[in-house]
């Protein structure tokens, strides 16, 4: 069995050095060349549009649609829908962001606008967004006006009115801190609704009834540390954050009453205030960014994570890793990179550019 | 303890609704509970429930806003702060109180009464003193005192800190100041729950006061005579209405559209000393109409009532309890409504005088205009008193007419054609070269306008982004600085209120 290892500084600079020679191979960012199976489109927000690719056999993106909109900063699929937050301030005249939902052609891939929505008055600069287990809502983590909306679906997946509003209060000792910043929001298996607050160091747990979000718990992170990454294991009982204020990384267990408990924190190399993850699909590895490089975590058998690999190279505002498990996707600077994991060691292959593109912040594939 | 009427109390229907028909626009904008408070305490347990349960509070506390800033809460907790309504002052301490739940007159009947003092508010007793007195309230004596704000010397608000936690705040000169400066003159809802206002002192209540009416039928009407009294108006504030000897007289143009059949002119007055003694300033205002022919009868005005329905064999007229006088309500029928505003520095040129001619005999097909109105208001006097700028955030201290446009309607199916014509007139108003092309539209503070007025809200300003300046003028920056330190998590937000 698997020991946990503490990741001391000694260590990671081991690891960060072993990787960079993985990191020097693939630095110039060749194009893949080969590709079995696995998703067939992908959507990659940037600042005024999402862009509709194909992928190709080799894994290279190749771009079908460009639909502009503002700011689709969150995306995610649900029944053959794409749902987007529009990370704007204002809609409508009114201090407010929005949702937009499209219909995606099942055969080649391409959006249609089937709807926009406004947010709640106040509910400005959203920042991620989570479907319902049962496919008729989404909830919505508001950044900018501290709250989280419900917006529920009709059956043709057009987004309704908001129908639930939680309104978030809470700071902390960070100059970023001044107010509640809502940052992540996932579904658990139970349909309870899991929450980072990048603004008050807070972890909530809310249920969702009648279109409707009440707290069921609360839990304090490290005063200034800002927790914005969030992921449930596949398993469901451990989840794992992403601290952008201080560096680090933590891990709770995650129990059938939504309690979280037993805490692991993990300090990493971190430039500004980036903090991504992702996770294998398999529950075995965890991947991060803390804007200065690719971190590859192996998850134990207790949930708890041991550092593995390092990426130096791929300095990723947000990851995602392909549905069949066999791609790491990380958004860059100037470029949508793909790295191969190896279905066997889940290692990582040379990172490769698949589709150049300035500022994608964010992606969603099917 | 506040009293909490939940959707399955009985009262809930009445208590929810808001004195403008068209709010909550929809029923999904709908609060889910109204908390009934009674004391500071009550409003902070309210104020602290509901921020710990994640809701959103609004405030009112006489219900007249204009706009959806209270009613627009989606299952939210409207605190009701009516019953805060005490006037007078405290055991060992001199100064005034007004609690935010008094009425004007209220307020009015009980400061003359106990004390022989007045507050300079508004015409609309029924209005409460919690939003008009933060918003910079004025009436009838405010050209001879100045506004209802510039005599505040202290609130006492609930804010909710960064933590979330309520804090009850005695805001004076020394003490949270800039907090006591934004909460005179930036209007409700913005950065807590105000639950009293103190005066230091407040003005003697006139002794007496002469008033006069001069109707001007609109059978009789020709846009020569319009001209006339719009110009003899506006010249007379221009001018003779700065000198201090005038201030006493407070004067409106109540420039009805034509279906109602009349313009009016109405005046109040007393002398710098309270006093009717001498009434040579008045004769001297109300001789400037002689030429256009004044009556002192008012032409039959509509009902302003809504016909009887019919339920089952009998005619018979339903209103909800809180709507009957027995229950204290005054609204029937013309419920809907949709209101603009505007600083003027000048006289109306005959271009805008024009526009008022133009869009008063207007007809619209199917659209009853006979509650559609003008109301043009005297300014200036005391209210421009330039030392009020730091006091104050209401940086209107050089107009001198202040106008609400204003459209009443009693069913939704008329919901376009009258907020068409309130939307046309303005335009056509502020579309002239007295507004520079980057604010066209508007009555952009210049030469010429300054701006509008937060107690008249108007969500329209918001399709520009200038619409900050339009009210709060070279204000907006401190006051975002206040809505920073003192609601760091935007609790207290509606359509209009200050964004940091």
């Amino acid at each position: 069995m698997k020991q946990p290892i503490k990741f001391s500084r000694r260590h990671f600079v081991q690891l960060a050095g072993s990787a960079s020679l993985l990191s020097a191979a693939g630095s110039r960012f060749g194009w893949a060349t080969k590709r079995t199976g696995g998703p067939r489109f992908a959507y990659v927000g940037s600042e005024h549009a999402i862009h509709q690719y194909s992928i190709s056999q080799n894994g290279r993106f190749v771009l079908q649609q460009t639909m502009a909109t503002a700011r689709p900063v969150a995306m995610t699929i649900s029944g053959g829908h794409l749902y987007v937050a529009n990370g704007v301030s204002q809609y409508g005249n009114l201090p407010r962001g929005s949702v937009e939902a499209y219909t995606i052609n099942a055969t080649t891939g391409q959006l249609v606008l089937k709807n926009r929505v406004p947010l709640s008055l106040s509910a400005t600069s959203p920042t991620d967004l989570a479907v319902a287990p049962n496919g008729r809502s989404m909830v919505v983590a508001v950044r900018g006006g501290g709250a989280y909306n419900v917006v529920p679906f009709a059956e043709d997946g057009r987004l309704g009115a908001v129908s639930g509003i939680l309104k978030e209060t809470g700071s902390g000792p960070h100059r970023l801190q001044a107010a509640a910043h809502p940052s992540a929001v996932v579904f658990d298996r139970e349909g309870r609704v899991l929450t980072a607050d990048q603004g008050s160091d807070k972890l909530s747990v809310f249920t969702l009834s009648n279109g409707e979000l009440v707290v069921s718990g609360r839990w304090e992170v490290p005063a200034g540390s800002g927790p914005e990454g969030m992921v449930l294991h596949p398993d469901g009982r451990r989840v794992y954050v992403a601290h952008a204020l201080n560096g680090s990384l933590s891990s709770y267990n995650y129990d059938e009453n939504g309690i979280l408990d037993g805490r692991q924190t993990l300090r990493v190399p971190a430039i500004g205030t980036v903090a991504a993850l992702a996770i294998h699909p398999a529950g075995e590895t965890l991947y991060s960014s803390h804007g200065n490089g690719a971190q590859v975590w192996r998850i134990l058998a207790n949930g708890s994570l041991e550092p593995w690999l390092r990426v130096d190279t791929v300095h990723a505002r947000k990851l995602h890793v392909t549905e069949d498990g066999n791609g790491l996707l990380a958004l860059c600077n100037d470029a949508v990179i793909r790295m191969e994991i190896d279905p066997a060691t889940r290692s990582l292959a040379t990172p490769v550019k698949v589709a150049p593109l300035s500022n994608p912040i964010s992606i969603a594939v099917s | 303890m506040a009293i909490l009427v939940t959707r399955d109390d009985p009262r809930f229907n009445n208590l929810k609704r808001a004195r403008n028909g068209r709010w909550p626009a929809n029923p999904a904008e709908a609060i889910s509970s109204v908390a009934l408070c009674l004391s500071a305490a009550d409003t902070a347990e309210a104020l602290q429930h509901v921020v710990n349960a994640g809701q959103r509070p609004t405030i009112r506390s006489g219900g007249h806003c204009y706009e959806d800033f209270y009613a627009n809460n989606p299952n939210g907790t409207l605190i009701d702060m009516s019953m805060m309504n005490h006037v007078g002052a405290l055991p060992g301490d001199a100064r005034y109180r007004v609690g935010v739940g008094a009425t004007l007159g209220q307020a009015y009947q009980e400061l003359y009464k106990l004390y022989n003092v007045t507050l300079p508010g508004g015409t609309c007793a029924s209005v409460g003193a919690g939003g008009h007195i933060t918003g910079g309230g004025y009436g009838l004596v405010s050209r001879l005192y100045g506004t209802t704000a510039d005599w505040v010397t202290g609130v006492d608000i609930l804010t909710v800190d960064s933590k979330g936690e309520v804090t009850l705040r005695t805001c004076t000169a020394t003490q949270d100041a800039d907090l006591l400066r934004a909460c005179r003159g930036a209007g409700g809802g913005n950065f807590g729950v105000i639950v009293d206002y103190v005066f230091e002192k407040l003005p003697p209540a006139p002794q007496e006061v002469m008033s006069s009416n001069l109707i001007f039928p609109w059978a009789e009407m020709t846009e020569e005579k319009f001209t006339k009294i719009f110009d003899a108006f506006g010249g007379y504030f221009a001018t003779r209405g700065k000198d201090p000897e005038t201030w006493g007289l407070f004067s409106i143009i109540e420039a009805n559209h034509r279906a109602r059949g009349y313009l009016r002119i109405s005046v109040q007055f007393c002398n710098p000393d309270g006093t009717c003694r001498n009434t040579k300033v008045l004769d001297e205002f109300l001789s400037l109409f002689d030429d256009c022919k004044p009556s002192a009868v008012s032409p039959a005005a509509p009902v302003n009532n809504p016909p009887a329905e019919s339920f089952g064999p009998h005619k018979m007229t339903h209103d909800l309890w809180a709507e009957t006088g027995a229950a204290g309500g005054v609204r029937r029928g013309v419920t809907r409504a949709k209101y603009k505003s505007t600083y003027m520095q000048k006289n109306f040129s005959a271009r805008e005088i024009g526009v008022f001619y133009k869009h008063l005999t207007r007809v619209i097909p199917g659209i009853d205009l006979s509650h559609t109105v003008v109301e043009i208001d005297s300014y200036g006097g005391a209210i421009n008193r330039k030392e009020m700028l730091e006091e104050t955030v209401a940086f209107q201290r050089s107009s001198i007419i202040k106008m609400q446009f204003q459209t009443y309607w009693a069913n939704a199916a008329e919901d376009d054609g009258h907020i068409a014509w309130i939307r046309d007139i303005y335009k056509d108003l502020y579309a002239g070269p007295e507004v520079d092309a980057a604010h066209q539209g508007t009555p952009f503070p210049g030469e010429s306008y300054q701006g509008c007025y937060i107690n008249y809200p108007d969500a329209d300003m918001l399709d520009y982004a200038h619409w900050p300046q339009l009210y709060y003028g070279p204000n907006y920056e401190f006051l975002q600085q206040v809505k920073k330190k003192y609601d760091p998590n935007n609790v207290f937000h509606h359509a209009m209120s200050i964004r940091a």
